[in-house]
């Protein structure tokens, strides 16, 4: 079991563990994301609930909001790309 | 033994894409060229459809194919969104979003092809970035003349026009590209792994980016205008 764990250990520590660890950090902005997507789109749902009629424009700044909050989610999954790749 | 994660799942994806030829100083990449058979093959769809099939529809109004309601639904969605706003703009903000979500939808699907799709190119994204900013400040100054100048009095204002087309292209760019490596990573699977597994990756990592990255570029920049002309 020892030599197994030096050997991660030593992978860890070397720098491309360490971009992994990064990249894996990086990773972690899905968590607001997520967040951020479950309230935007129980917000909405309650709204359209509360107001069938007003389910268009509550759709569609949804989505706008929707967009933005992907758009962190994407920033996160790009600097992963640009830690491992680079 | 050793842990040597990379050597398992071997990425060979570079950022920048590949020069594939040279005319001149002028350097050929691989994303180029699968974007001007993108432009290549919308051309040659809109010449068709209109020489074609638009004649023919006019005069007969009985008989409604599939593809006739598939090609008006679309040009509704663009020019009903683009009308409610845009308001008079909209008559040529639509047709404008509709060739720029044409290109981003066909582009991305042309990875299916086994080229690069030129979207997953941060030099794409940002062209079509600046043209949304150049239409928003356009726009803008047509509608409110000196009165706009007022708006950029805030400069928390100047900063969020500014970074509009560089929030445009990396969406883009971040979203296009992520589904490239993946359906890397899956295309360079061990044997058995790689035979059914593409056809379910696909579908999520490019025909729903193709759709929904389309679709959010057209949304947005047309609420940018609006709130620019408002």
């Amino acid at each position: 079991m020892v030599p197994v764990l030096t050997a991660i250990m030593a992978f860890l520590t070397s720098a491309d563990g360490l971009q992994a660890i990064g990249a894996g950090i990086a990773g972690l902005t899905g968590f607001g994301a997520a967040i951020a997507m479950g309230i935007i789109g129980g917000k909405s749902v309650d709204g359209i609930a509360r107001q069938p009629e007003a389910a268009n424009k509550i759709r569609s700044s949804m989505m706008l909001g929707l967009a933005f909050a992907e758009t962190t989610a994407i920033y996160g999954v790009l600097v992963a790309i640009l830690i491992m790749v680079l | 033994m050793s842990v040597m994660p990379q050597t398992v799942l071997a990425v060979s994806v570079s950022i920048p894409p590949e020069t594939v030829f040279n005319i001149g100083p002028l350097q050929v990449t691989d994303t180029m060229v699968s974007a001007f058979v993108t432009m290549l093959a919308l051309v040659l769809f809109a010449l068709v459809v209109r020489i074609f099939f638009i004649p023919r529809w006019r005069k007969d109004d009985e008989h409604v194919s599939g593809f006739r309601l598939f090609i008006e639904a679309m040009v509704n969605i663009f020019d009903s969104s683009a009308r409610e706003q845009n308001g008079n703009y909209g008559g040529f903000v639509g047709p404008f979003y509709f060739a720029l979500a044409g290109f981003i939808a066909l582009g991305t699907l042309m990875e299916l092809t086994g080229m690069r799709p030129p979207t997953s190119d941060l030099n794409a994204g940002l062209a079509l970035g600046l043209m949304s900013f150049v239409l928003i400040a356009f726009f803008g100054f047509h509608k409110k003349k000196a009165r706009r100048l007022l708006h950029y009095c805030n400069p928390i204002n100047v900063i969020s026009d500014v970074v509009v087309p560089f929030s445009l292209a990396l969406r883009l760019f971040g979203s296009v590209f992520s589904g490239y490596i993946i359906m890397h990573l899956i295309y360079s699977l061990p044997v058995y792994l790689n035979i059914a597994l593409p056809a379910v990756g696909s579908v999520i990592f490019t025909l729903f980016h193709a759709l929904i990255q389309s679709y959010i570029f057209m949304f947005l920049s047309m609420s940018f205008i609006g709130e620019a002309i408002e």
